[in-house]
């Protein structure tokens, strides 16, 4: 007998069982889910991350700099010691710090490429200089969409402009309508996701499809 | 050919190096990040300066958090706060934080317990702080409870199966998510709405927004998150922020008018569009 799909099986079930309501069977499931994964994490750190950059990088090539950012690390954990918590917030600076400017580096460039994208000719032709009707239609929609999501946006500008105003309203129904095509094609890869669990169960499992 | 002639080749290609402020095609990107800083600067300074600038419009998704945790506190049942699966360096996280501050106030205010659940270790040492700190603001300092700052864990579906085992155990009446999210967003939505919670979600990612606005009572679009901390806490100072983004961003809306008319005028007779060329400079 295989224990791996017997397992496998009797968890997906444990699981899904959330569907009917919590139960003790879930939270069984759910609290093996979260010991394993979270062991799971902590080895897979310290195999991969913490001893060989103690072992090797720190203690064997001598780069003692590591070292500095290990005890910043540390440092986190003076927050369970009251009298000297406010240590902890030194880590965490420096973090939210690195974020912040990690994001605003980061963010202009694909910015200004989805700018310059922007800028298209409406009158689309192929080769010989004939007008593409579809894809004329196409640029001009997705000119109009543009705009008027980002009107969507402005928080600033009073909506009682009726240019602003419709503009935002038209940009809301674009969004919507792009949200809808992104629900179904999402909606479609869950289900092909359901299908594998099924034949999981109904094949690796219970063999009763092939 | 032998493989000398390749190495020959490339060492006779190889540029000098220059020294520079710039680099090449990031010099666009560089100018627009210093005028969005200057157009921010300026916006906080002029509301420091208690100098007039303009109102946030309504935003109905940010004003529903505020009922979320009234009714909460009506039922006596707990608020449930998520940031998602993003670390510190999504400015998701960051619209997170500063919505954290203002929720974790409102709950110390009212006396309502806040269960913010987190998968990201750093984001959790963060909120922590952030929600002790809020309490503290609160005069409540006694009522922060560390225990309702859970870390479940990295993997993000045993992370969800925490969460929505805490939906149901815990009975929360409030679920807010602002962050960013991915496949758990339905995951959460669906079990926050089997609960019967009152749900308030926000995020920028397209693929998962679908789900909020579906699955949830009120749902914040994209750049809406990142007006919260402004608009919630009418902060002067973070009021000019957010002014600023936006002056910002009517100054990329005028580009992409103008963008657009000069690429349609055929370049007004040039071979390329002028603006394309000082963008990707």
């Amino acid at each position: 007998m295989e224990w791996g799909p017997l397992l496998g099986g009797l968890l997906t079930l444990a699981i899904l069982s959330y569907l009917w309501k919590e139960n003790p069977v879930y939270r069984l499931a759910e609290h093996l889910f979260i010991a394993i994964a979270t062991s799971f994490s902590l080895v897979v750190n310290w195999d991969t991350l913490v001893k060989p950059t103690v072992q090797t990088d720190i203690l064997k090539n001598g780069r003692w700099d590591y070292a500095l950012a290990a005890i910043l690390g540390l440092l986190i954990y003076t927050r369970y010691f009251p009298k000297v918590a406010w240590i902890s917030r030194y880590p965490l600076s420096f973090w939210v710090g690195y974020g912040a400017g990690y994001v605003l580096s980061f963010s202009p460039a694909p910015l200004i490429k989805q700018i310059n994208d922007s800028f298209i000719k409406f009158a689309a032709t192929d080769k010989a200089g004939a007008l593409l009707v579809g894809s004329t239609i196409n640029n001009i929609l997705f000119f109009l969409m543009l705009i008027s999501a980002l009107m969507y946006f402005f928080f600033t500008v009073r909506r009682e402009n009726p240019l602003v105003g419709y503009g935002a309203s038209f940009g809301r129904w674009a969004i919507m309508i792009g949200l809808g095509a992104a629900f179904g094609n999402t909606v479609m890869a869950r289900i092909s996701l359901f299908l594998g669990r099924l034949q999981f169960l109904f094949g690796d499992w219970l063999h009763l499809v092939k | 050919m032998n493989p000398i002639f390749y190495l020959a080749a490339a060492a006779a290609k190889k540029p000098e190096p220059a020294l520079g402020l710039f680099v090449e095609k990031n010099v666009g990107a560089f100018f627009l990040m210093l005028f969005m800083t200057a157009v921010v600067w300026v916006m906080i300074t002029r509301a420091r300066g208690a100098k007039k600038i303009p109102a946030i419009r309504k935003i109905a998704g940010l004003d529903a958090i505020d009922e979320a945790i009234g009714r909460a506190t009506e039922m006596g049942r707990p608020v449930h706060f998520s940031p998602g699966l993003g670390g510190v360096d999504y400015p998701e996280t960051f619209a997170f934080f500063a919505t954290l501050g203002h929720v974790a106030k409102l709950a110390a205010r009212y006396d309502t317990r806040l269960i913010n659940t987190h998968r990201n270790n750093y984001v959790y040492a963060i909120a922590d702080e952030i929600i002790r700190q809020a309490y503290l603001e609160a005069g409540r300092p006694d009522a922060y409870n560390p225990d309702d700052v859970r870390y479940l864990s990295p993997y993000q579906f045993a992370y969800a199966s925490g969460v929505l085992g805490i939906f149901q155990r815990e009975k929360v009446a409030a679920n807010i998510m602002i962050g960013y999210f991915y496949a758990e967003a339905l995951i959460f939505a669906e079990a926050g709405y089997q609960a019967g919670a009152i749900q308030v979600a926000g995020t920028t990612s397209t693929a998962q927004l679908p789900f909020f606005v579906t699955a949830c009572d009120y749902t914040l679009i994209g750049e809406e998150i990142y007006a919260g901390s402004a608009y919630l806490s009418k902060d002067p100072v973070l009021t000019g922020s957010v002014v600023g983004q936006d002056v910002a961003k009517i100054a990329i809306f005028a580009l992409i008018l103008l963008g657009t008319i000069v690429a349609n005028f055929n370049n007004f007779g040039a071979k390329t569009n002028f603006l394309k060329d000082l963008l990707l400079k």
